[in-house]
């Protein structure tokens, strides 16, 4: 009886927002979509470990490195820690010697040094020319050593396109993150207050939406060379808040109307707290609905900026900028473009499958057309 | 009467849902004959729109389905059909054609971007195929007899520049506009003000009276069946409890559940201390309906007031200091401005108005929609700017109050409002909703104790303690409207504004939140101020009576007195306005009816 009773105690509704989960649960397609691009994000993020020029670890005259790991660590921590990366010449042979040749040469040796080389031995942004035999001239086609071929300055494909993917995906993610804070703010101020500081905020508004975003950014690179973070920025305030913001200003603006903020007003909650605990979550089911299509929208533009040579600097591997390559190179050499769009193709596929399974399960309205 | 048009058989129409199937029409049956009009009642959820939706075949499919029955037309050649197996496009000629409704909520029911006129010339070119003239002719002919003013100009106009009760009569028009042989009319006047209300209702008897039209009348209200019904099929869960004419149903009640909805609307001419309700009649107990109290004038009899008692209490309550005195209050919006913004004209929402309140009293509050009682009340706890005047609480003048002294009389004033399914957000469980004022203003030392306290609160307003983990949404409107008061409750306040907090609900459970209200008065001795439009329930709840017109004050004075002698031609209105359900009315209106 007790524990009965207990049970009954513990009964606990879902609220929306968890209905709508099992909801999207329920949307197979959709679902696994979530899972593969998830978990294939998540592995790109080891990339450094995965698909290197630098070895995982070393041995050499009984002492241990890691040169992987600097390389794997150096994209967070870079900034604040010196890192010190290692080649060839820390190990007693040529600067030029690259870790794979260094592995053949301690086997040789049998000195009790060796070399552990990631899965892939292949790095983004090297260009082992020395490697290649005698009067074969990069680019090469796909072979057992690079599996989709390399680019004209003979640089890996398959890890540029990895590390490529890695970049999109953050990019993607990190635009809608951010334009979704700054434009779930503005529209929140604007449509919670209205009146007067709704017209000057709108006024603002109209004039970001007009600057014509591409030529900004040509005029912006002639000053400086885009970083990742920079770019992000840039497209954060010149284009990503702003249809954020409308929606949400309209969202607030019918939702302050409804007795359920009356009713927190008449009991003496705070603006800040009927803003962001009452209302907020009531409206944001049209741009949660959005994101995908956000982030489809942020990673596609990006691979544009790269093609137009006005994103990120030139030795960072992005998609746009292989098929810029592919697309100026004879079609023999087919590898080079059709690898960043086969990848560009899957993964904004993925994404889209996402977005409609989103939009479905938050659908309230299945049912209640009459017929 | 053996001209049959349209005979319900065994109508089964269940819904899948995740939580299992819902049998919300289960096995009904009944009999629909040229020129009479047939009134469906029951509360929400009783099946009567489903029955409705199911012979238009307007139900969703899936989660819909017909699991049984027919729905048989019989067609002017003798010939029969039945509705439910028709292919949908031969249903498509049913619907509007000899078939048409009209809903419940007028303001959402027609198009917002097309002018009132095209959207009745739209069904008739639809259906009858008329040109734009002739079209336009005959809307301005239907807009005539159903008694629109200026119909020339309604024609014209967009449906938000008209009132509620004019949507109606172009939802009415439009509906009628194919000269259907049934017209099913889903709740027409619930959303409307009683003075409305009645309005519509002469309005559909004069049209049935002349066109000799069949309609099915579906309400939650006997009141309203009264009015114009000259059958009643009267509906719980999903059945048919009782069927007969309007007579018979008024004058011997067989089944408790009837007898419930006949006692529970507030009676005009007697003093009740709480309303019967239907769980008074009866009790079900694995699914049979046992009778508790057999006779109406039984019920009703036990709970009357005596005069004396009711002297007593006033004179107690007027010997105290009033504790709210409202003076010369103004609320004025400003309707027109000039080029550089000033502005040139007011509406006067709240026009000069002054009042005491005793404390322990319940002041009514009354008036058609627009009156200005709404925002009196919120002008009153500031939700509102006022314009000009005073409104002095316990002595502080609350309109000059700075905005932290203003946050702790918060805590003191409350408001419950009208619609109980805006007034909750639906983001938040029962129990974070209840607790939230209690975080406001710090009271108790943390979340699980003033857990504790919204369990305690939710028996206080009898619903069970284990709710607090549940979303809103699985309550029904008078269980949210019981969650609503129990929020208001937390604080412990005083005062209490109950803004048109039972309009939204059906009359039965309308009658079981005033019988709360009441009870937690006498518990706490809350001063309320009781804001409504139906004159007979803010009779029943108050004390003294303020009956508001366009911004001002009507009159004022004892609630009995008022319903009594009002001595304004508008209280008289508001009075005569009510569907009361009287046995000699509906009498005189069949006797009439037999005459011609």
């Amino acid at each position: 009886m007790f524990f009965k009773k207990k049970n009954k105690d513990q009964h606990r509704s879902e609220s929306i927002m968890e209905k709508r989960i099992i909801n999207f649960k329920k949307i197979k397609r959709a679902y696994y979509s979530l899972i593969i691009l998830s978990s294939l994000y998540i592995l790109s993020i080891f990339c450094p470990l995965l698909m290197n020029n630098q070895p995982l670890a070393v041995k050499y005259e009984n002492a241990y490195y890691f040169p992987a790991f600097t390389d794997f660590f150096d994209g967070f921590l870079g900034k604040i820690f010196k890192f010190k990366y290692y080649n060839g010449a820390d190990f007693g042979q040529s600067q030029e010697t690259s870790f794979r040749e260094l592995k053949k040469i301690f086997k040789e040796e049998n000195k009790g040094n060796w070399v552990m080389m990631p899965p892939y031995p292949y790095g983004p942004i090297e260009t082992p020319l020395s490697e290649f035999p005698e009067g074969v001239e990069p680019p090469t086609a796909p072979d057992a050593q690079h599996w989709f071929g390399t680019d004209t300055q003979g640089r890996d494909i398959f890890a540029r396109a990895s590390y490529g993917f890695f970049i999109s995906i953050s990019f993607g993610l990190l635009v809608t993150l951010l334009s979704y804070i700054f434009g779930i703010g503005m529209g929140a101020l604007l449509g919670y207050f209205g009146g007067r500081l709704d017209l000057y905020g709108l006024r603002i508004i109209e004039i970001f939406s007009t600057l014509p975003f591409l030529f900004v950014m040509m005029i912006m690179v002639k000053f400086a060379r885009p970083s990742f973070i920079f770019l992000a920025a840039m497209y954060v305030v010149i284009k990503g808040w702003i249809g954020i913001t409308y929606y949400v200003r309209a969202e607030f603006y019918r939702e302050k109307a409804r007795d359920y903020v009356a009713a927190a007003t008449a009991m003496g909650q705070s603006n800040f707290k009927i803003m962001f605990k009452h209302i907020l979550p009531n409206a944001l089911t049209s741009v949660i609905t959005f994101a995908p299509f956000a982030i489809i929208g942020y990673i596609s533009s990006l691979v544009a900026l790269d093609f137009l040579g006005f994103g990120l600097p030139t030795p960072t591997p992005s998609w746009g900028e292989l098929i810029q390559q592919g697309s100026n190179q004879d079609t023999k050499y087919w590898w080079i473009i059709i690898t960043p769009l086969v990848l560009l193709f899957l993964t904004l596929t993925t994404v889209t499958f996402i977005g409609e399974g989103v939009r479905q399960a938050f659908d309230p309205k299945e049912y209640s057309r009459l017929r | 009467m053996s001209d049959k048009l349209l005979e319900v058989k065994n109508l089964k129409t269940y819904f899948h849902t995740e939580n299992g199937t819902v049998k919300a029409v289960d096995d009904v049956s009944f009999t629909l004959h040229k020129g009479e009009t047939v009134g469906i009642v029951g509360e929400s959820g009783s099946g009567k729109s489903v029955t409705s939706l199911s012979i238009m075949r307007l139900i969703p499919m899936p989660p819909g389905e017909f699991a049984g029955g027919e729905v048989i037309w019989h067609k002017d050649d003798g010939t029969k059909e039945n509705l439910l197996e028709i292919p949908i496009d031969r249903m498509r000629d049913y619907r509007g054609n000899d078939i048409s409704m009209i809903f419940q909520e007028p303001m959402t029911s027609l198009n917002p971007v097309f002018t009132c006129g095209d959207q009745v010339v739209e069904a008739l070119a639809l259906h009858q195929g008329l040109g734009e003239a002739e079209a336009r002719k005959k809307t301005i002919e239907l807009f005539d007899q159903v008694k629109l003013p200026t119909p020339e100009r309604i024609f014209e106009a967009y449906p938000h520049q008209i009132s509620g009760g004019q949507k109606q009569r172009v939802m009415i028009a439009m509906a009628m506009s194919c000269e259907p042989k049934i017209l099913i009319a889903d709740e027409p006047t619930t959303a409307l003000d009683v003075t409305v209300q009645k309005r519509i209702l002469e309005l559909m008897l004069n049209l049935q009276k002349e066109k000799g039209s069949t309609t099915i009348f579906i309400t939650h209200d006997l009141g309203v069946i009264a009015e114009i019904a000259d059958r009643v099929i009267v509906m719980y869960k999903g059945k048919i409890v009782e069927q007969g004419s309007v007579l018979d149903i008024f004058s011997n009640p067989k089944h408790p559940y009837t007898k419930g909805l006949l006692a529970c609307r507030p009676p005009l001419h007697k003093r009740l201390y709480r309303l019967p309700t239907v769980k008074d009649f009866m009790e079900v107990k694995d699914g049979k309906i046992i009778e508790k109290i057999s006779s109406v004038e039984e019920a009703l009899k036990a709970v009357e007031v005596k005069p004396e008692d009711r002297e007593a209490r006033i004179k107690k309550m007027m010997q105290k200091e009033p504790i709210l005195k409202v003076e010369g209050l103004k609320t004025y919006f400003p309707s027109r401005r000039n080029f550089f913004g000033k502005v040139l004209d007011y509406v006067k929402a709240v026009d000069d108005i002054s009042f005491d309140v005793y404390p322990g009293e319940t002041l009514g509050l009354v008036g058609e929609s627009g009156c200005g009682k709404t925002t009196l009340g919120r002008t009153i706890l500031r939700l509102v700017p006022a314009h000009a005047g005073k409104v002095i609480y316990k002595g502080k003048s609350i309109l000059d109050l700075s905005k932290s002294d203003m946050k702790d009389m918060r805590r003191d004033m409350q408001i419950i409002f009208q619609d109980p399914y805006s007034s909750l957000n639906p983001r938040m469980t029962v129990g974070a909703a209840i607790i939230e004022p209690l975080q406001i203003h710090g009271i108790l030392a943390n979340d699980n104790e003033r857990m504790d306290k919204a369990r305690q609160l939710l028996e206080t307003v009898s619903m069970q303690a284990d709710h607090v983990n549940r979303y809103p949404h699985e309550f029904s409107g008078g269980q949210r409207q019981r969650i609503c008061v129990a929020r208001a409750l937390a604080l412990e306040p005083e005062f209490i504004i109950l803004d048109e907090s039972v309009s939204a609900l059906d009359v039965s459970v309308q009658a079981q939140v005033l019988n709360l209200l009441n009870e937690l008065q006498d518990n706490f001795n809350f001063t309320y101020i009781f804001i409504s439009h139906d004159l007979s329930v803010v009779k029943f709840m108050s004390d003294r009576m303020v009956v508001m017109n366009r911004g001002k004050i009507e009159e004022m004075g004892d609630a009995d007195d008022i319903c009594y002698h009002p001595k304004r031609e508008y209280t008289q209105r508001l009075i005569s306005a009510i569907p009361e359900g009287r046995l000699e009315d509906i009498r005189e209106r069949f006797e009439r009816k037999m005459n011609g």
